[in-house]
């Protein structure tokens, strides 16, 4: 399959925008003698939510982290909201939010001191701020963990927690690596409702994720990749309208029946289990 | 069994994994020439030469019954040091998901825990001191071998039960802040108290001490080496069986108990505190960073009691230094102010991202140069390292008031210590990227320094004390203090230094970021 592939919004005025708010061109980043991300081109339009989807070391996370300045890729070129982006891009990067892999929380700081820092560093102002940090550990059901190190933290809460410092300052591109495994479902279905109104508003969500009930329920676009290059991409909202997705000459019901043909994964009984 | 042999061949597999990094490689060199070299001196000069000395002396028991309260100290303060036993592959919680019962994974974990580099060292000693009594002194072979297997049996349950119970009491914060407040009384009263003791008292209290270590393994051990009749060898077996068993079940029942951590405080937040209004000073850039750093490296254990221990150093100043005296005052104040300021929160200094953890991942998704981070990290380490600095030289000041204090002499410390402070900062910079170790937050002893940043901190220490000597031989007091102005020189230099390693960190940092994100969120282990 061609592995440059460009996906058109189909919502709002800020969707139908010509400046895609991701393009990645030709990205490629090795590590030794694996390429992790091999020659990668991608587009993305505004106010759409983009799943991004591959088996383990397929190269999601990676791609995310070269996305969002986390790793320099060797080759290739990234722009965000129409500008180009490197890992020096500072007032870019006060135009996204990123929660990424591993979740980089500092673990010995309290809820409101991570969230409070986040929002200081991507300029908020301090009544905005206290504002902010006061409603979002309300909502999120840690306003009584306010003052409890984020390590005491169960592995939900510390998603939440991360979730939280992501959104602080409103980006325009939010970026999320797994953001509903661990958390429990009223949660997941809370951060699902915030992301539809997010990106209603003309924003952007790229995010990885294994749930693929969840990405073919919530996500417009999905982008597969397989060994570090797209394997599929294409519109899965049209599932929820009985239509069926196609990949090489052939029709699929369900993203997961679409994943597991693309991926190529076939699995076997194991006669003494 | 076959679980039992797996999981040891698995510790020195984890070993040798560890070896294959190139910091590992250079480890396991000087790990290798230590190890060998003070095995052979272990053995040579402490076993058989104390053997040797006490067998000429005609007070074997004596001798001996010191120099294994010597090594049984040496495996105490070793093992607080470099930790006991081998990786977190081995807690109990680890062992439990193999089908071991409760008793096979306690003895898994102390047969690999005494398996331990660090106690061969203490073995080799042991086996020194009973193979040169059995040699220079004719005693019994068959009493000398089961008292060293049992001593070190002993001394090994004794240390495991102590660390144990230290472990458990830095689970909790008023347990940790008891523990420090403790070590700093012994280790800053200590000296002073045993020096100012009349000489009749101090005899009365070696006494007491001799009386102790002789029911301790140390006295039972050495009765069994050097007892002349069955019942003295049978005693000091029984004893030492005794240590071992009551060891063994103190430290089972420590180990039955569960474990509860500290619930997390409830209460107001509060905005705009003392971290953040410090932090101000440095402007809104780096304003949350430095307010960040400091807050964070003020509740790392290590850190703290690195920082509460170092001013107290100078309450100890003149235990320190063999020779003290009025003359050489100045020249060894200079020289424990400048030890002070490589020492004084080395933990921090030398390992600025060492503590974060996967948090130093959030540096290079956030709207800042990566590098900020780090300059923002090397100036809460000033910031607490000088308050440090102030109250031990506040210190200084106070105590030696009536040592001839000039105002030279108090320049001079001053100055040279604030340029030691500035350039041992400025070295931290580079050691932080191109020595980085991932630290562990919640410990309180274990050197958790690099072996770059440990040849930073003993060189800051070496280096001193021998410009010292030169200076204490060659130039008087006077002339000394007469030379006050030459430290501003030194100061300027390491400004420029700082000021250097501030502007062009950049550059290494840089090509370095990945590979220092791997390796202190865990990606990869050092």
């Amino acid at each position: 399959m061609d592995n440059e592939m460009e996906m058109t919004g189909s919502g709002g005025d800020a969707a139908e925008s010509l400046i895609p708010a991701i393009s990645v061109e030709h990205l490629t980043k090795r590590f030794g003698d694996l390429t992790a991300v091999d020659d990668l081109t991608l587009k993305v339009s505004s106010g759409r939510l983009f799943g991004f989807l591959g088996p383990n070391g397929a190269g999601k996370s990676t791609t995310i982290g070269c996305l969002t300045g986390l790793i320099d890729p060797n080759a290739g070129s990234i722009r965000l909201l129409g500008e180009t982006f490197t890992s020096d891009s500072i007032e870019l990067k006060r135009r996204i939010g990123v929660m990424p892999e591993g979740l980089a929380l500092f673990d010995h700081l309290f809820a409101h001191e991570f969230l409070t820092f986040n929002g200081r560093m991507y300029g908020l102002d301090e009544q905005t701020l206290r504002q902010r940090v006061e409603e979002l550990l309300t909502v999120l059901g840690l306003a009584n963990a306010g003052n409890k190190r984020l390590s005491e933290f169960s592995t939900g809460m510390r998603k939440k927690v991360a979730f939280a410092a992501a959104i602080i300052h409103r980006p325009e591109i939010l970026f999320l690596d797994e953001p509903f495994e661990s958390i429990d479902p009223a949660g997941v279905a809370m951060l699902k409702d915030w992301l539809r109104r997010f990106v209603a508003g003309g924003r952007t969500v790229f995010m990885t994720t294994h749930v693929l009930e969840t990405v073919e329920r919530l996500c417009d676009d999905v982008a597969i990749i397989k060994a570090g290059k797209i394997a599929w991409l294409g519109d899965v909202s049209k599932l929820a309208s009985g239509e069926s997705l196609e990949s090489d000459g052939s029709s699929f019901n369900t993203l997961e029946s679409l994943f597991l043909h693309l991926v190529g994964e076939r699995y076997e009984m194991l006669e003494w289990l | 069994m076959r679980v039992f042999s797996a999981l040891v061949r698995l510790r020195y597999k984890l070993m040798w994994a560890q070896v294959r990094t190139d910091s590992g490689k250079i480890a396991l060199f000087f790990g290798l020439y230590l190890l060998i070299g003070v095995f052979a001196i272990f053995m040579a000069l402490g076993g058989l030469g104390g053997a040797l000395a006490a067998v000429e002396l005609g007070r074997g028991e004596m001798v001996a019954r010191l120099m294994l309260a010597g090594l049984m100290m040496n495996g105490i303060g070793l093992s607080l040091l470099f930790g006991l036993g081998p990786s977190e592959a081995f807690t109990e919680g680890s062992l439990r998901r193999y089908p071991l019962d409760s008793q096979e994974r306690f003895v898994i974990r102390h047969f690999i825990g005494l398996l331990d580099p660090v106690w061969l060292l203490l073995i080799a000693g042991i086996i020194g001191l009973v193979f040169g009594f059995i040699w220079f002194g004719g005693e019994s072979v068959l009493a000398g071998i089961p008292a060293s297997v049992l001593f070190i049996l002993a001394n090994y349950l004794l240390t495991v039960t102590l660390l144990t119970v230290i472990g458990l009491l830095m689970q909790t914060r008023r347990g940790a802040t008891l523990l420090g407040a403790l070590m700093i009384l012994l280790l800053s009263f200590g000296p002073l108290a045993i020096s100012s003791l009349t000489p009749g008292t101090r005899d009365r209290m070696w006494q007491v001490v001799d009386l102790c270590l002789r029911i301790l393994p140390p006295g039972a051990a050495a009765s069994m080496i050097t007892g002349q009749d069955l019942l003295k060898v049978a005693g000091g077996a029984g004893l030492l069986i005794l240590w071992c068993v009551s060891m063994f079940m103190l430290l089972r029942t420590i180990e039955k108990k569960p474990r509860v951590s500290e619930p997390g405080r409830a209460g107001a937040i509060v905005w705009d505190n003392l971290y953040d209004q410090t932090a101000g000073i440095f402007g809104s850039r780096y304003r949350p960073m430095v307010s960040r750093s400091l807050r964070y490296h003020l509740r790392c254990n290590i850190i703290r009691f690195s920082l509460i221990s170092s001013p107290l150093v100078i309450l100890m100043l003149r235990y320190l230094i063999p020779g003290y005296g009025e003359k050489s005052h100045l020249s060894m104040s200079i020289a424990i102010f400048f030890i002070l300021s490589s020492a004084n929160g080395a933990a921090m200094m030398l390992n600025l991202f060492g503590y974060d953890g996967a948090g130093i991942r959030r540096f290079a998704v956030l709207p800042i140069r990566f590098a900020d981070a780090l300059k923002a990290a090397s100036l809460a380490s000033l910031i607490l390292r000088g308050i440090a600095f102030l109250v031990a030289f506040t210190l200084w000041v106070i105590i030696y008031r009536n040592r001839s204090l000039t105002w030279q002499a108090v320049l001079i410390v001053l100055t040279v210590s604030v340029a030691g402070m500035i350039m041992f900062n400025g070295l931290g910079l580079w050691v932080s990227i191109f020595a980085p170790k991932r630290g562990d937050f919640e410990a309180m002893w274990n050197n958790r320094l690099s072996l770059g940043a440990n040849i930073v901190v003993i060189g800051g220490a070496i280096i001193p004390f021998w410009v010292m000597i030169t200076v204490m031989e060659r130039i008087q007091p006077e002339t000394l203090s007469r030379l006050w102005w030459a430290p501003a020189l030194f100061l300027v230099l390491c400004v420029g230094f700082y000021g250097f390693s501030l502007k062009f960190i950049d550059i290494p940092l840089r090509s370095r970021k990945e590979k220092l994100i791997n390796l202190l969120s865990g990606a990869s282990d050092n």
